[in-house]
């Protein structure tokens, strides 16, 4: 590619690469899987460049999040969450904040990622269901039943005292 | 209100969002972009006669409005450049099929327009070149090019090629659709504008040895001049008359609320004088923005969910056409009050084409085979002039 685009690539990412690293954290919980998303992503952008108008920032965004859901679908990607470490699941007894966090950041990483998806979008970035289903591509209520489902999984590997609610936007 | 741990969680998400981002991201991504395209390029290069080495898409068609710098303003006062093409060199193209036909839908009854063709298309997913109709035979073909953008007879495509490095720099060409020949002139790039009546080609630069500029080449020759002018991250279009060229303007300081909106639309003659400005907050991306009777222009964002139609002298916003899907892309007017329109559901989602009129009523739609569907780049024309063997290829 030309210098120019490589000018304007570069600076795009070096103002944003926090804000978007820190979804693909979000989304994988892990920094070298995060890394690999982030990367995956951006070259694709790199290619499409010179199509990317006006937005790049909300295409790499979104690209983020269908890359996230479509590659765990793959075979390779299901075996690596199959072989990947088990989380302990907290105890009650000695569940203090620390713990807590710590539990809920193990249970969120044995979600499906469309259900951790649904909940960095509205974790995260604040968004409301409506802009998480235009955001992914479905339906509002479809996006209200997957926090319904991503939160009550998430009460069953963190049993109380998490009582986590659904909260309408 | 959230509960207690409904704010747990959020802050855990926050948490984890924190990690320090790694250095060399965009160095990063443009190897790995790059590395894909040598394995596409290695597939394509076999089956090509002449050697046209690694192509790349090396212009910025609409990048991101400009942050980095002071808004364009006109030609430097910088000695102009000779510039001149080379003797004509074969390329051979691979046979493409595509997937199915365009399937059209009209939507509103007694709607008619002329037939149309996709002639070119480039930038797909799994695509290693451009891909051109010729029209004679009824084949697609394949081309290890970046882009293809078709004259306005259609005979002839401005492509491009090359990395832009020392070894292999960027190369804009034109390839002759019917000898199957491509004459190349070193150093510009840019996807190129052609002149209303196809005589002159408006390329950029943006590096070496050239700098920052701009050529208006005589198509029959490949000769022009070189003339030093600071573009951003837009590339200039012709407009209706070929006596001046538009290019899209970033506020010269970019509100952090808002980055991406866009200043307006700013006019200069062909020796890169600034001549008048129009406000706009979208972009104008190529000629065929511009209405047939040259009044209007259709301004928009990618993935933005209207069209702006302007008035050229004014600036004043006549129609805002409010759309349901996503704007991928404006493929022309059909005639004074409607336009085609590549629209996609979702910014990842394949797309299709759309007949809207002017208050926003989708008139037509058109189904794209896949190939089509995802290309980066899409062009049609009226299927005028097809042979015996193209004619199915109307839609």
């Amino acid at each position: 590619m030309g210098t120019d685009t490589d000018r304007d690539f570069a600076a795009f990412v070096a103002a944003r690469s926090q804000k978007l690293f820190g979804i693909a954290m979000a989304l994988t919980g892990h920094r070298h899987q995060a890394e690999d998303l982030l990367q995956t992503v951006l070259a694709r952008a790199y290619r499409r460049w010179s199509r990317i108008r006006g937005e790049p920032e909300a295409y790499v965004r979104r690209a983020l999040y269908h890359e996230q859901v479509s590659r765990w679908r793959s075979a390779m990607h299901r075996l690596e969450l199959l072989t990947d470490r088990t989380p302990q699941v907290a105890r009650a007894a000695d569940t203090d904040r620390v713990d807590l966090g710590l539990a809920l950041r193990a249970a969120l990483r044995r979600l499906a990622p469309k259900h951790r998806a649904v909940l960095v979008l509205r974790y995260l970035e604040g968004l409301s269901d409506e802009e998480i289903a235009e955001m992914l591509g479905c339906r509002p209520g479809t996006v209200r039943s997957q926090v319904t489902r991503a939160l009550q999984r998430l009460r069953q590997m963190c049993p109380d005292p998490i009582d986590l609610s659904v909260v309408r936007r | 209100m959230p509960s207690e741990l409904d704010a747990d969680l959020r802050e855990v998400i926050r948490h984890l969002a924190q990690e320090p981002a790694p250095a060399g991201l965009a160095e990063a991504a443009m190897r790995r972009a790059r590395c894909q395209r040598r394995v596409w390029t290695a597939v394509g290069a076999a089956a090509a006669v002449a050697v046209v080495g690694v192509a790349t898409p090396a212009v910025v068609r609409s990048a991101l409005p400009s942050s980095d710098g002071p808004p364009l303003a006109q030609a430097e006062d910088l000695p102009s450049v000779p510039v001149e093409g080379s003797p004509p060199v074969a390329v051979a193209g691979t046979p493409v099929h595509l997937a199915g036909a365009p399937s059209v839908k009209v939507r509103e009854p007694g709607w008619t327009r002329p037939q149309l063709v996709v002639v070119a298309y480039s930038g797909g997913p799994d695509l290693a070149g451009a891909v051109v109709l010729d029209p004679e035979t009824g084949e697609y073909l394949q081309y290890p090019f970046w882009s293809a953008v078709p004259s306005p007879d259609g005979t002839q495509m401005i492509v491009r090629a090359g990395l832009g490095t020392a070894d292999d720099p960027a190369r804009t060409g034109v390839l002759d659709v019917r000898t199957r020949t491509v004459r190349w002139i070193d150093g510009l790039t840019g996807q190129g504008s052609w002149s209303p009546d196809g005589q002159e080609i408006l390329l950029v630069s943006r590096d070496q040895p050239y700098g920052t500029g701009f050529a208006i080449v005589d198509a029959a020759t490949l000769t022009g001049t070189h003339v030093p002018f600071p573009f951003g991250g837009f590339d200039p279009v012709w407009t209706p008359d070929g006596d001046q060229f538009a290019l899209t303007v970033a506020p010269d300081v970019v509100n952090p609320a808002d980055p991406h909106r866009l200043k307006g639309v700013n006019f200069y003659d062909r020796t890169g004088q600034f001549v008048r400005a129009i406000p706009a907050d979208v972009a104008v991306h190529a000629p065929s923005d511009f209405s047939p009777d040259g009044t209007s222009v259709a301004l928009y964002n990618m993935f933005h969910k209207e069209v702006k139609i302007v008035d050229v002298a004014t600036g004043d916003v006549r129609h805002v056409i409010v759309l349901t899907d996503h704007v991928f892309d404006s493929l022309g007017w059909i005639d004074d009050s409607h336009l085609l329109l590549r629209l996609s559901p979702g910014r990842l989602e394949p797309t299709y084409l759309a007949v809207v009129d002017l208050a926003g009523t989708v008139v037509e739609t058109v189904t794209l085979p896949d190939q089509l569907s995802t290309a980066g780049l899409l062009w049609v024309r009226p299927a005028e002039g097809l042979g015996d063997q193209a004619a199915h290829l109307a839609f």
